[in-house]
């Protein structure tokens, strides 16, 4: 059986650098196992060092949440509550609003992009 | 980040754009942004958004439409510099959801009162930490042929 072709992104490296022994590390296409990227706003780059984005793995949003506050802890907590996703937030998996697909239980995989956005709102009340 | 002397600068048109929008959709809130460069603190491309909730007394973004026009402004290198709705039977403060609401520090929080029929309450407010603090709000010129005397001038100080 053949494997499957693994998709190229254009940010993948011309296959040549990836057999140059001199190319530095980190800059090839060595396996990387967190490979679900994160996209962090703003307000909550304080848990990130000021990273616009970080990367995490986990099958699941909450998963991989969860990985995520390993490494930026209390972030975590800026998005979800005990009831689920806060609804200050709003956490998009690609193109989609988890909220309209599994929420927290949402799948994830290697490659996925996961938009964390404030939500904007409000009301005279 | 302190703002020493905090002031919204916007033109007559992008001030009309905001109006019309809070009048249109009266009696429900209306709500959008205005983006600009980064860092520029200039209000210049105006994004009228649809308020999700349909409602004379809450307004949300649709989340769908919001990550579209933030990645809009992300591919153009602008952030939102204002993000504004209306009260349609309050005046033009920040409520204590919109407070609770507010996650952009840097963004001028524009306030609109549509409750009476004539004049207009437009007031802007820096919301950060759950501190208001209004500010000035100086309508400029340049506005692509916009009338010179139009509400404008007259709304801008029209606070009660």
């Amino acid at each position: 059986m053949i494997p499957p072709a693994r998709r190229l992104k254009p940010s993948d490296k011309p296959k040549s650098l990836t057999t140059d022994c001199h190319a530095p590390r980190g800059h090839t296409l060595e396996h990387r196992p967190m490979a679900i990227e994160v996209r962090i706003p703003t307000i909550l780059r304080t848990y990130t060092g000021g990273a616009k984005s970080v990367e995490g793995a986990g099958s699941t949003l909450a998963e991989l949440l969860g990985d995520l506050d390993s490494r930026h802890q209390g972030l975590r907590e800026r998005l979800v509550d005990d009831a689920g996703l806060r609804r200050f937030v709003n956490v998009y998996l690609n193109d989609e609003d988890v909220r309209f697909l599994g929420g927290l239980e949402t799948p994830v995989t290697d490659g996925d992009t996961v938009t964390v956005l404030p939500a904007v709102a409000g009301g005279s009340r | 980040m302190s703002y020493a002397h905090p002031m919204l600068t916007i033109s007559s048109l992008l001030y009309e754009k905001i109006v019309a929008h809070a009048r249109a959709d009266h009696p429900d809130e209306a709500c959008g942004v205005v983006a600009g460069p980064v860092g520029s603190d200039r209000p210049k491309r105006f994004i009228a958004m649809l308020n999700a909730e349909r409602s004379p007394t809450f307004y949300r973004f649709d989340s769908q439409e919001q990550l579209r026009v933030w990645r809009e402004m992300d591919d153009r290198d602008e952030e939102p510099v204002v993000i504004y709705h209306s009260h349609t039977a309050t005046e033009a403060y920040p409520s204590r959801t919109d407070i609770s609401y507010a996650s952009e520090p840097g963004a001028h929080y524009v306030l609109v009162s549509t409750r009476e029929p004539d004049g207009c309450e437009f007031r802007s407010f820096r919301i950060v930490d759950g501190e208001v603090t209004e500010e000035e709000v100086r309508i400029t010129g340049e506005s692509d042929g916009a009338a010179e005397a139009g509400p404008g001038e007259d709304g801008a100080a029209a606070a009660e």
